[in-house]
């Protein structure tokens, strides 16, 4: 059992290896990657075999039991049919990027990412503990940006992997505040107690307030509307990453979330009404947004959150048929998008550009990718023979079915006809576009090297075996994952031909609208839609981010107004003020010790004298002399200190003092010899009036607080130093060991405040 | 032009200003000094040499970065706590040893010391990186 810890941790060690591997050894890092890929993936079929049509391995480590966080994995059927995707799918990729790539790209990066995305993306279809899963999940996040910001050169590159990161990572927040909310109130975080007690998990009061959150991480994390325009922003990053995360893994992480708890949250309300809405929405955003882009790969992320609709659709309905078409479309997706997205590489590797208006009619130069990509399309468009077709019949057959038990909900089989024929039409413009039709580019245009076909055409032999024969290849895969959505056992066959069936006529039916619809495009369509659909959000979002950086700078301009006298005026109030409140907001009158005046003859010398060195700093014109006679002030404050019996601190203090004067002498270079001489009357007055209100407030204070009673810890200290510490010295021994962790964050801060000064000190040199 | 006075006994301060900085770091636990002054001594002393010296001349015979001794010493700081911990201990638990040594007489041994040079370091670090920024 204790192998299933391999599962994720296998591609993170291989993570952790590949970032010293140098970027030089190109043929090195992705046989690594894919060494540690394969064995994981064996692993997860050894493990497959046992939980498809068995129970699911489970492995409990304890971790955090404070709060409920144990490292538990949960391996069922679902778990294993995604298992099979990000590694399967992982490994194909990882073959494509070797050739995709160029050689000098920051390669050790690229292939760490992808290990720890892969890590983290096992990880949440693994767990087995809520708070386990949103751990990996925000990870999953994270490793997306760094591989969607890869060509950090790029403005583009930069801006997609942000909002992902924003949009997803919040989302992942809002799932995670979902998730406390039923953990605490159900008194577990661990998975199959929670699925063991759905009944007792609805039934809590804040049940649907967690649902909702929940589903905010979903949707983020699956493009939905109105969280879907991320997806197309982050299409800047390589092509293998968009083939990766966002066609086959990464956006389908909502979905198996939502699989993941349906048994537990599908019966109420709030799922009912919402996911199977947003899920159409997004269906039909998705496919107009795909018939409008003249980008291949914007085109693909249209198409993907199109798709990824219609699974969320289909999740919502709850049913065994339903759960059974999302199943089969969640593999059937993977099996298409992803040699699509490959196709595009290929085509934007080979001719510069993947540009519908710039690329055309390159099956005769690339019959090969012509072919595989014919099919891929195909299958996405739901036609016989290929693994769309069987999930598209299972979809209608689905939405006819909700629509009998829900009868005023006909929206659904017309969104799914009006869907399927935006995604028949898409997926004819894709392939006569970049394919078929007279030739845009000129120059000699080629097949790519075999290795990088060889990836995407596994994957469309696998779309027409699936296509062929459903049940021998998927069915008993599917069956079991499918009752792992719906809770209960799922016995049905799935076969290539269903006969007459309504769900065939609105097959046939979709097929001839989205030829019409591709060949009636552009004017009458456009004049019958809004241009913009789907739009709004992202432009949200602009205008938040936009907001929120204006509204940064101004605070900036008002706070830090690069004004030193106020920045001085500002330090020395806010603690006096804070210091008299605390004084004067006392209601009981606190009892006073009495004072021990220590103030000897000697003492009162010193004091004069201090007082005669302040003078002479404040009103010498000459700097050197000032600065000289400061340093002064802080010799006499060491003499106190020497009264005082401290002699850490009158060491300490003569040294910060001579380091003081070296720093402000060298200031000093920069700054004319003589204190401007005409300084206005009315701030002056005032400066002396701060001065003199701060001096007399610390003072009080320090009087105040010194004369209150209280039990001293320093007998303590004094007793246990060397004791306990073996030290003879109180004062470094606190520092260094009873009041350690102290110092440990004031050495941190030093340290912070250093780098902060010298890259001042630096940034303005180079703007000089 | 640079002093030569100057120049010539910064140049002999150095390694006695050094040798009692390890002094002051070194019996910091059981009299006046440790990780702190013994910092600013080394900072101080160093500087000196950047200020009445030719820097590239300086730089030449620095065999060290000053900015790397910031990210050392809190390495140094926090492997003495983790090392508590890796031992089943709370963050920043110290271990204490006596020894008796033949010349030195008595001694005791803290693992705090480890973490006092941590605090040296981040110390001449950190002094030094500003005080070189400033004077460059």
């Amino acid at each position: 059992m204790l192998e299933l810890v391999a599962l994720p941790a296998v591609p993170l060690i291989a993570a952790a290896v590949v970032v010293f591997v140098p970027k030089s050894s190109r043929l090195l890092l992705p046989l690594l990657c894919g060494a540690a890929t394969s064995a994981a993936l064996v692993l997860a079929i050894r493990a497959g075999m046992q939980v498809v049509g068995g129970d699911p391995l489970q492995l409990s480590l304890p971790w955090v039991s404070q709060i409920g966080l144990s490292v538990s994995l949960y391996v069922d059927a679902l778990s294993f049919l995604f298992l099979l995707l990000i590694l399967g799918i992982g490994l194909l990729i990882i073959a494509y990027s070797f050739y995709y790539l160029a050689a000098g790209e920051a390669l050790s990066r690229f292939y760490a990412a992808l290990m720890l995305f892969m890590a983290s993306m096992v990880g949440v279809v693994t767990s087995g503990n809520l708070l386990l899963l949103v751990i990996f999940w925000e990870l999953t996040s994270v490793s997306s940006f760094l591989l969607i910001g890869f060509w950090d050169r790029e403005e583009a590159a930069r801006r997609g992997a942000y909002q992902s990161l924003i949009v997803t990572a919040a989302g992942g927040l809002a799932m995670l505040a979902g998730i406390i909310v039923i953990g605490v109130q159900a008194g577990t975080f661990e998975l199959s107690e929670l699925l063991r007690r759905g009944d007792e998990v609805r039934a809590l009061p804040g049940a649907t307030t967690a649902l909702g959150l929940i589903l905010v991480g979903a949707f983020t994390k699956s493009a939905q509307v109105p969280f879907h325009f991320w997806l197309p922003s982050a299409m800047a990053a390589p092509t293998p990453v968009s083939a990766y995360l966002h066609s086959a893994t990464m956006v389908k992480a909502g979905i198996f979330v939502l699989a993941r708890l349906s048994p537990i949250f599908a019966p109420m309300d709030l799922w009912v009404a919402c996911v199977p809405a947003v899920g159409a929405v997004t269906f039909l955003v998705g496919g107009w947004g795909a018939l409008r882009q003249t980008d291949l790969k914007a085109l693909l992320a249209y198409s993907t959150i199109s798709q990824l609709g219609m699974i969320v659709m289909l999740l919502g309905f709850d049913t065994e048929i339903a759960a059974i078409a999302a199943t089969l479309h969640i593999l059937n997706h993977a099996a298409f998008k992803a040699p699509l997205f490959m196709a595009a590489g290929i085509i934007d590797h080979e001719t510069g550009s993947r540009d519908l208006r710039t690329v055309g009619g390159l099956a005769p130069n690339m019959p090969r990718t012509a072919l595989f990509a014919c099919i891929a399309a195909a299958s996405m468009a739901g036609m016989p023979l290929f693994g769309g077709f069987i999930s598209k019949e299972l979809f209608y057959e689905a939405a006819l079915t909700a629509t009998e038990s829900r009868p005023w909900n006909l929206a659904t089989p017309i969104a799914a006809l009006v869907g399927s024929s935006l995604t028949v039409a898409y997926s004819l413009r894709l392939i006569l576009g970049a394919f078929f039709g007279l030739p845009l580019h000129e120059d000699h245009v080629h097949e790519p090297r075999a290795g990088m076909r060889l990836p995407a055409e596994v994957l469309v032999v696998v779309a027409i075996a699936i296509g062929v024969g459903p049940q021998l290849v998927v069915g008993p895969l599917v069956m079991a994952a499918a009752a792992c959505i719906t809770g209960t056992t799922v016995h049905s066959h799935l076969a290539l031909w269903h006969g007459w069936t309504p769900a065939l006529a609105l097959s046939l039916g979709a097929t001839g609208i989205g030829t019409i619809t591709y060949l009636a495009r552009r004017d009458t369509l456009r004049a019958l839609l809004p241009p913009r659909l789907g739009q709004t959000a992202a432009d949200i979002y602009d205008a938040a981010v936009d907001l929120l950086i204006d509204g940064a700078h101004r605070m900036t301009g008002v706070i830090q107004s690069g004004n030193l006298h106020a920045y001085v005026c500002t330090i020395l109030s806010v603690p006096l003020v804070l210091g008299l409140t605390g004084l004067t907001s006392s209601t009981t009158a606190p009892q006073l010790a009495d004072v021990t005046p220590p103030i000897g003859g000697a003492l009162l010398v010193t004091l004069i004298t201090l007082t005669a060195t302040v003078a002479v700093a404040v009103l010498y014109r000459h700097r050197l002399a000032s600065v000289l006679s400061l340093g002064a002030v802080g010799l006499l404050v060491a003499v106190y200190f020497v009264w005082l019996s401290a002699p850490d601190l009158v060491m300490t203090q003569l040294l910060v003092e001579a380091v003081t004067t070296i720093l402000v002498v060298l200031v000093l270079y920069f700054l004319p010899k003589e204190i401007a001489a005409h300084e206005p009357r009315l701030r002056l007055a005032m400066d002396a009036v701060v001065a003199t209100a701060v001096g007399i407030g610390a003072a009080s204070v320090v009087y105040w607080i010194l004369r209150r009673p209280f039990e001293s810890i320093s007998r303590y200290h004094i007793a246990n130093s060397l004791t306990q510490a073996g030290g003879g010295n109180v004062v470094n021994v606190i520092l260094v060991d009873f009041r350690g962790y102290d110092t440990m964050g004031e050495i941190t801060v030093l340290a912070i405040a250093a780098i902060g000064i010298v890259a001042l000190v630096y940034a303005q040199r180079r703007t000089a | 032009m640079k002093s030569i006075l100057l120049q010539t006994v910064v140049r002999i301060l150095l390694p006695p200003a050094l040798v009692y900085a390890a002094y002051i770091l070194f019996r910091g636990h059981n009299l006046p000094g440790g990780g702190f002054c013994a910092g600013l001594i080394t900072a101080a002393a160093i500087v000196l040499q950047y200020v009445a010296r030719e820097r590239r001349e300086v730089e030449e015979n620095t065999p060290f970065r000053p900015d790397l001794f910031i990210p050392i010493g809190l390495a140094l700081a926090a492997a003495t706590g983790l090392g508590a911990m890796v031992l089943a201990y709370p963050f920043l638990t110290s271990a204490v040893a006596h020894a008796e040594l033949p010349v030195l007489g008595g001694l005791e041994w803290s693992s705090a010391l480890f973490f006092d040079l941590g605090v040296y370091f981040v110390v001449t670090g950190v002094a030094l990186s500003i005080l070189l920024a400033i004077e460059e």
